[in-house]
This record gives structure tokens, sequence and C-alpha cells, in this order.
């Protein structure tokens, strides 16, 4: 706890979780304008579903929450943080699961934008278009137009909630490689390709996706709606939190009797 | 039986087939301050980070406070308070945010003790001035006043007065000196400095190529460096053998240049003449030497190497 607390401390003294979350504010919101646009007819399909889909939270996601991991986290490696911490008799288990808490809730951080806009326009009249199937853009073309009820909201969270874990063990790779690498840089490079590449390799033959599918990389997000089933949900859960303890068991053999330099 | 607050036996470390540490063994008393005294690679920061935790020993055992296994080292660590190579320094805080982030790690609720970290190692004026405009003493300074926070029974500081000028450095080795004496702070210092560290320091390791080569006291030390005799004469062997047989000692160093530097009978230097004569040595050189602790150390890892 005390780990966590000075984590905040620091985190709250610094510019780049702020950058990267009014980053991921920015994009949020011209992912939303993009969809609503495109539901108007003011913006062409192409034009959407090509260079701005990077503005997507499966690409922020991957990307922010790469350079989160490294700039926010892994730069206590760099500064001795994480040394001080060690020769101040804090175990390296507790370390772990104060940096894997600490990437949770700067994740979760970078994943609130979105969460705001599937809520606060999921009871409006504005119109959307699910013109790439991502979870955010399946709730607003959902929900958008629809009444507010008490289960609506539950689903919309349901289906948020999800999807940020899902993303989450997507990237806890990265504190796997921050306990390996202990660079910044080498840790947003590593995580954000394979992001990049894990994704498309899923679908590269049956072989791999049938491997894949074990994995949150191959977790189909275009089933992550209001209506998705409870089968996939059940699975999605497994699935991602059971990566998530593979690489948490992963980390700690990694660092357990590692020198820390 | 003597109560040692940090004790390592017998650690060894061995990297990528390098032997950094060969059976080093070490017993830290409470309130001393103990001088580690190497060059660079003789495996004084190894043994540092191995305290520290940074490190495993390939063997050994470390025990802090008595206690050797890893969760009481653990604890042990609590108590204690180090400064590995560089400190563990936030360039975009100040020094007392700097101070607040630690404090928070720590476990301290105790208000301003930031503060007065910061007043104990001067740097209590420096307000809002973020740390990465700090010069190298300063820094160095405020990685001391962090291995300060929260009253450590053990401070460990390598090389700590890098980069700090000769009126830093006087204020240091003050300041250390009061921490050993009114906190009963036991302390181990690694410098390169080795004539500030001959002022700071109770006790001496002197370690080299991973071993430890001598333990010393002050006292011993002065008894050592401060004082000796040089001869020179004719016959180098039959002086060592002299030396050895009649005259009974073996505190003396042979110098590259067969002269011989000799801690003993430097208050009867007449029996030494008188033996020397009886066995027709001719002796072309008795004087009395000082030294400091720099040739002393030189002298030692030239012998043992």
């Amino acid at each position: 706890m005390q780990l966590l607390k000075a984590d905040f401390f620091k985190l709250s003294r610094s510019i780049s979780p702020w950058a990267v979350f009014i980053l991921a504010l920015l994009s949020a919101v011209i992912f939303a304008a993009c969809s609503h646009y495109v539901a108007t007819g003011n913006l062409s399909l192409e034009t959407a579903s090509g260079t701005l889909s990077l503005f997507s939270e499966t690409q922020m996601m991957a990307l922010l929450g790469s350079i989160a991991a490294g700039i926010c986290l892994t730069t206590d490696f760099e500064n001795k943080i994480i040394e001080n911490a060690i020769s101040g008799g804090h175990g390296r288990n507790a370390i772990i699961i104060n940096k894997m808490v600490s990437f949770f809730i700067l994740a979760a951080l970078l994943y609130f934008p979105y969460i705001m806009i599937t809520i606060i326009f999921a009871f409006t009249d504005t119109v959307f278009t699910g013109f790439i199937p991502t979870p955010t853009l399946n709730i607003l073309s959902e929900a958008a137009g629809q009444q507010f009820t008490v289960g609506l909201l539950g689903k919309i969270l349901l289906t948020n909630g999800l999807s940020l874990l899902i993303f989450i063990s997507q990237l806890i790779i990265s504190i796997f490689y921050m306990f390996l690498f202990k660079k910044a840089v080498l840790v947003i490079a590593a995580t954000y390709i394979t992001s990049l590449i894990l994704g498309p390799v899923s679908s590269l033959n049956e072989t791999v996706h049938s491997v894949m599918a074990y994995t949150p990389y191959g977790i189909d997000l275009s089933q992550l709606t209001l209506e998705m089933s409870g089968e996939f949900i059940v699975e999605s859960l497994i699935i991602s939190l059971l990566f998530i303890l593979v690489f948490y068991l992963a980390t700690f053999f990694t660092f357990r009797k590692a020198e820390v330099k | 039986m003597m109560e040692y607050i940090l004790e390592a036996k017998n650690i060894s470390k061995a990297y990528n087939g390098v032997q950094a540490l060969e059976n080093v063994s070490i017993s830290l008393e409470k309130g001393k301050i103990y001088g580690l005294i190497g060059q660079n690679g003789a495996g004084k920061t190894t043994l540092m980070r191995i305290i520290a935790g940074l490190s495993f020993p390939t063997s050994g055992e470390l025990y802090l406070f008595n206690q050797p296994d890893q969760k009481s080292l653990q604890a042990g660590r609590r108590r204690m308070g180090s400064m590995i190579e560089n400190p563990s320094i936030l360039g975009n805080m100040s020094a007392i945010t700097n101070l607040r982030v630690h404090k928070t790690m720590k476990g301290i609720k105790e208000e301003s003790v930031e503060q007065q970290a910061l007043n104990i190692v001067g740097l209590g004026h420096t307000g809002k001035k973020k740390a990465k405009d700090f010069s190298l003493g300063m820094r160095q300074r405020l990685g001391i006043a962090i291995t300060l926070l929260g009253n450590p029974e053990i401070l460990m500081l390598d090389e700590p007065i890098n980069g700090l000028d000769p009126s830093g450095i006087a204020e240091i080795r003050q300041l250390i000196k009061e921490l050993a004496a009114k906190y009963q702070m036991t302390i181990l210092l690694s410098s390169h400095h080795l004539a500030e560290l001959h002022q700071t320091a109770d006790e001496f390791i002197i370690v080299n190529r991973g071993k430890i080569l001598k333990n010393l006291s002050h006292d011993q030390l002065e008894n050592q460096i401060d004082k000796h005799l040089i001869l020179d004469c004719n016959e180098p062997e039959k002086l060592q053998k002299v030396l050895r047989e009649v005259l009974d000692t073996e505190n003396f160093i042979v110098q590259p240049d067969k002269s011989i530097k000799l801690y003993d009978f430097m208050d009867n230097k007449e029996e030494l003449s008188k033996a020397l004569i009886d066995h027709s040595i001719i002796v072309t050189t008795l004087a009395t030497q000082e030294e400091t602790l720099e040739s002393y150390y030189l002298q030692l890892i030239g012998g043992a190497g």
C-alpha cells in the first residue's frame, strides 16, 4: 500500500500521466465525432475507417497503454525508485503487484474517456454508426436513442468493464517487459509491437487462430456488444484473468532473483 | 560474545564467470563508522548491493540484526538507509517533493521529517528548485537526506562525497560522525578519497579483487601507516632472514626495489642496528618515514597482486 501511495503521489506530480490522459480524451472525442459524422453522411466511411480508425480505443489503448507503462512506470527503474524500494525492505513480489495495480489504474484512466462518451451519448438522440467493430462504437450505435433504463446502463457498464479487462490483459505483457528490460523505451516499443503483431497474427490461419483464441489477442472484440452472450462474457473473463495470472507468474520468476541496477 | 548489527559470512559472488567476491566476511558493530576501501572493480559496490538486497550472493550468508532468513532480511532493510552508486532522485521534482515520495514509500507518518532531513544535509533553502537543476554535490546531499528518512540504524553510503567541494566534504564528514555518535548509527562508507575516509572511519575494510585483504581499526591503521622504518642494504635477502629469524618479526613489507618497510622496532632502533651489524649487514639507509593511507593501501594491494 505504501508503494502504491508513493506511486500515485509521484504520478500526480508528473506531467506524463496527464498528457496521456488528455491524448486519450481527445482521441475518444474525435472517434465519437467520426462515428456521428459518418452516421449523418458528413464524413465518408472510407476516410473514417482508414486513417481516423487510429483514434479507436483498440488502437489508442495499445499505443497509450504502452507509453503509460513505459514513461509512467518503467522509469522507476531508471531513476532508482525500484532499487530504493528493495533496499528499503519491500519484497520483490510486493513491487510487482504494486506495478500491476498501478498499471490497471492507469489503463482504466486511459479508457475512462471512451466509457464516459458511451454513457453520455447512449441516452441522447445523437446518431452514431459502428463504422469499425469496436466496443465503444458498438455501444454507441446500439444504445443511442434508447430510453434510459438501469438495465441498459448496467449493460453499458458491463460491456465497458469487460472491454477494459481485455485491453488490460492484452497490455499486461508490458509489466513482464518492464521487469525484463528495465528501460522505458524498450518497454514502449516491445509492448506496442506485440499488440500490433499479435492481433493480425491470430487471424493468419486456423492453427494459429485456434492457439491465439486462448489469449486476449484472439478475443473477437466485435462481439463486445450490449447483447453479447453469457458464454462470451465468461470465456473472455477466464481467458483475460488467466492471461494476467500467467504474466504475473512469468514476471515474478523473472524478477525474483534478478540483479537490480 | 560480541553482537554484530550486520554480518556477512563467506559471501561469494560470480557474474558471467567473473569472481566479483570471494569468501568475504565482515562484521559491523553498532555505532561505528566503517570505511570500505578498494579500487574500481574491487567488489565494494557488489558487497553493498548484496547487503541492500539488489543482488544475491552465489554462496555465503548475510545476517541483519542477527537474522539470516529472507523475511527477516527484508524487515532488517527497513531499518537501513542506503545510497549505492547514484542517488534515487526524480529530476522533475523539488528536493522536498523527492523526500515526500520516499517518505510515503517508507510509510513514515511524521510531519516535517523531510524538512529536517534537508536541513541536516544543508539543502533546507532549495525551495521549489527542481532536482534536475541541482549540482552534483547537491544531488549527493539529497541522496543522503533520502537515506536519513526514518532514522535508520544502519547507513550504507557508496561514494557519498563524490562531486562535493572541500567545504561540502567537511560538512558531510561532520554529519557522518555526528550520526554515528549521536544516534548510534552504524555507517558503512566506501570512497576513493582515502585521506577523507581516514579522517572519518573508525574501522577499515580493505578489499582487492573480490577478497578482503585486511580489517583494521583506526588505531591499528595509525600504527601501520603513521611511521615505519625504511631499510636498505647490500644483502636484502639476508636482511629479511635476520628480521624473521633473529628479530622474530613478520611485520615488514619488501618493496619492489628490495628496500624494506619495517613496522616494528620504531622505539628500539639500537637492537635492530646491533642485530644487523652482528650479521654483517651493511645498511645503506635506515630512516623513519611517514605514510598516508593511500600509500599504505597501494602498498597492500601491490603486495597482494
